[in-house]
């Protein structure tokens, strides 16, 4: 890129997209040739791809990887297997410690005893919770069939609170008076694009260790910047908004 | 250029060859496009593949009629030839069919 060259008062403008990997696609010497027209040489020069973590690839990415198409600059790309909010919203049992799914109606209870802990400002404490898992139901036909009735926010009461995780004086407001599985049970008009059931998802992933691209630290300063800012900057210039947030967080879901 | 010259809907269009259905054929501009230029060179970004491409003045005169309204390729070839002050000559009118076939391979337009 000739921005060294660019005549004019304007100074040039940093290359946004200096660190964006190769493969790089070289021009086609045979359309070099044909200059009558001009036409050849000012169509499409050179493109330098990103493969894309979306529609179902395996393999996941950083933010900046998924904006480059790199996972890291060595070794083989890492791959995700995180779950989707709507696993975690009906499958209360597997939740990881420190989070507690809460209750569901009066017959299903998450009896893990562990308190959450994190906080979005909190440096990631790298520590994976070696906590006991909630005891499960005596009638488990009866708790699957309550589960199953618990599709809404209002059908769970007690379990961590989001703001107890997520920082929530910006735009996490919206999320500050619920639970995380009710945070995953909100309807559209509550939770915009579902980004707050993905936050949720994202987070019990990583604490699971289905998503090693995706650190605590990534997650909150993805959340962090979104709640004071409205939006993202995986790298500069570019900005992810909620959707885009989310298209990202689901790149890391199996 | 994939036409057929038997075809009694073949027309001359100044010049040049152009099948019917191809000089109708609509165009239209992907979502998500985000557009930089320094000089006579123009680098898009398309956040939702996360490419960049290099693309030169054609290229951008075509993405730009684009972003403007869904246009048919005799359109697009007659704005273009006009901004590059030639004739649509039938090379022209080649060079602009690879032009728009690398633009749709590349997902940043599509077929209306």
């Amino acid at each position: 890129m000739k921005t060294e060259q660019q005549t004019g008062t304007n100074p040039p403008q940093p290359d946004p997209w200096e660190r964006i990997a190769e493969p790089i696609r070289p021009v086609d010497i045979s359309r070099r040739n044909f200059a009558k027209s001009g036409l050849a040489v000012s169509g499409v020069l050179l493109t330098l791809s990103s493969r894309s973590a979306l529609g179902g690839n395996l393999v996941c990415h950083s933010p900046s990887g998924f904006l480059s198409g790199n996972a890291s600059a060595h070794g083989t790309p890492s791959s995700c297997s995180g779950l989707s909010p709507g696993y975690w919203g009906t499958h209360p049992e597997s939740w990881p410690g420190p989070y507690q799914a809460g209750k569901c109606g009066s017959s299903y209870s998450n009896t893990s005893s562990q308190d959450s802990s994190s906080k979005s400002s909190s440096s990631d404490s790298s520590s994976k919770s070696s906590s006991s898992d909630s005891s499960s139901d005596s009638n488990s036909a009866a708790s699957s069939l309550k589960l199953n009735t618990c599709t809404k926010a209002t059908d769970w009461s007690e379990g961590t609170n989001f703001r107890d995780v997520f920082n929530c004086y910006g735009n996490g407001s919206i999320y500050a008076q619920y639970s995380m599985m009710q945070v995953i049970w909100l309807n559209g008009n509550q939770d915009p694009y579902q980004l707050g059931a993905h936050l949720v998802a994202a987070m019990l992933n990583l604490k699971s260790g289905y998503t090693p691209v995706l650190t605590e630290n990534v997650l909150f300063s993805i959340y962090n910047e979104w709640n004071r800012k409205g939006y993202f900057e995986p790298t500069a210039g570019v900005q992810w908004y909620a959707p885009d947030i989310v298209s990202y967080l689901q790149s890391t879901f199996s | 250029m994939n036409f057929n010259p038997t075809s009694s809907q073949a027309f001359m269009l100044s010049g040049s060859f152009m099948p019917m259905l191809e000089a109708h054929r609509e165009w239209r501009i992907a979502d998500s496009l985000h557009f930089s230029c320094w000089g006579d060179e123009y680098v898009v970004y398309h956040a939702l593949s996360g490419d960049t491409h290099l693309i030169g003045k054609a290229a951008a005169h075509i993405l730009m009629a684009l972003q403007q309204a869904v246009t048919d390729t005799q359109s697009l070839s007659r704005s273009l030839a006009a901004m590059m002050g030639v004739r649509s000559s039938t090379e022209f009118m080649l060079e602009m069919h690879r032009i728009l076939s690398d633009l749709n391979k590349l997902s940043l337009i599509e077929h209306r």
